[in-house]
């Protein structure tokens, strides 16, 4: 009779480790950049987001430049240069409003349709991690994500920079949505 | 006369020797559902694990591949564990007992034949049916299982390399014919094993009532 528990127990054990599991994610995503471009991670505040950011120059001589929001600059004259980036988890919010918010923005401008063909912010509950690379960036890049204005100012975090030069880029990010 | 009922009896006690193995299966399922449960509990928690630490400690490219290929072998150990473990349940059964008593001749016959206990015996048939049925079920899901993993892994490699994949369905469907056809001897073995079974439960029933009627003197 204890077998029998047992195996009740173990099999409760998988499904909570198979629901868990579910809130991990994962996104990839890869671009050639040439003049001054931007990576953009963006997560909702309630998931945890780690992304590796791996930069080859596509010529030895060729040097490319990191700018940062804070106005720091970084210089790689490496071919390669990987960096990591950790988002904690900066807030909640619950039910039918996590599960029913479904963010498609051009990182250039949240509102303007004429961006359309470019890359996307993409996040929802299924998706609640997203990188992206934006090629010839405006210099207000962005501007509208500090506007409090903006109707998900409060649900999504957004870590970029920029990029001067020519390069490959690879993104690979997981995250956790708990 | 007394070498027929000798060789008759030999028989039955054969084919009741095997009931008792069959029945064992039923006894060890448990331990086989556990087994495969623990090794899947096991590889589903090295997933966690490394998930966790990739997200929270950061990519580390050694540790991912030593985990990878520990969740690849666990859930095979598991399945390969838990059908050797019932064999060697199966193989623990004592079998045999009742052949220094059958040595005796006629005498040994009728001693044996009055020791059986029909109504266990009758139980014993129907849960060895029941084990044979469960344990071939248990042990396609089981292949299947694996088969699915590695068909998962090929898909990545495939995917990796060709940048080509086949989706879920198919991989789930593709196994599952490839599991059947594998196993189609073994289904057969089962199949024929239970109709066996089921001509043993008749004939016992009308040895038990010729048996019942007639008298004997040692």
């Amino acid at each position: 009779m204890k077998k029998i528990w047992l195996i009740l127990a173990l099999t409760v054990i998988i499904v909570a480790q198979v629901t868990f599991m579910s809130s991990f994610h994962s996104t990839f995503t890869h671009s050639y950049v040439s003049g001054t471009s931007a990576v953009v991670v963006s997560k909702m505040k309630y998931a945890y987001a780690r992304v590796s950011i791996d930069i080859l120059s596509s010529h030895f001589n060729s040097t490319v430049t990191l700018t940062f929001p804070n106005g720091t600059q970084q210089e790689i004259t490496g071919h390669s240069y990987t960096m990591e980036v950790f988002l904690p988890r900066t807030g909640d919010f619950l039910g039918n409003d996590a599960i029913g918010t479904i963010i498609t923005t051009t990182p250039n401008s949240p509102t303007d349709s004429d961006y359309d063909s470019l890359p996307r912010i993409s996040l929802s509950s299924k998706h609640p991690v997203d990188a992206d690379v934006v090629q010839n960036i405006p210099s207000n890049f962005l501007s509208w994500y500090d506007n409090p204005n903006y109707e998900f100012y409060n649900k999504i975090d957004v870590f970029w920079f920029e990029i001067q030069g020519e390069a490959n880029i690879f993104i690979s990010g997981s995250g956790m949505a708990i | 006369m007394e070498d027929a009922l000798s060789s008759k009896m030999a028989e039955f006690m054969t084919a009741l020797d095997q009931v008792k193995k069959y029945r064992s299966i039923v006894a060890s399922m448990p331990d086989f559902t556990l087994i495969l449960l623990g090794s899947v509990v096991a590889a589903l928690s090295v997933n966690v694990s490394m998930r966790l630490s990739t997200l929270f400690i950061g990519r580390n490219d050694g540790l991912s591949i030593v985990a990878f290929f520990l969740i690849m072998l666990l859930f095979p150990a598991g399945i390969i564990t838990a059908i050797l473990w019932v064999r060697r349940k199966m193989k623990s059964v004592k079998v045999g007992q009742w052949k220094s008593t059958l040595n005796e001749g006629a005498p040994g016959a009728i001693e044996l034949l009055q020791d059986i206990q029909w109504d266990n015996i009758f139980s014993d048939i129907r849960y060895a049916k029941l084990g044979f049925f469960l344990y071939g079920i248990a042990k396609i899901l089981a292949f299947w299982g694996l088969a699915v993993v590695s068909l998962f892994v090929f898909n990545w490699l495939v995917e990796f390399v060709l940048h080509m994949s086949i989706d879920y369905i198919t991989v789930m469907l593709f196994s599952l014919v490839a599991v059947l056809v594998l196993s189609r001897n073994d289904l057969r073995k089962r199949y024929e094993q239970m109709g066996r079974l089921d001509w043993l439960m008749w004939e016992l029933r009308w040895f038990e009532s010729e048996f019942k009627g007639a008298n004997f003197e040692a």
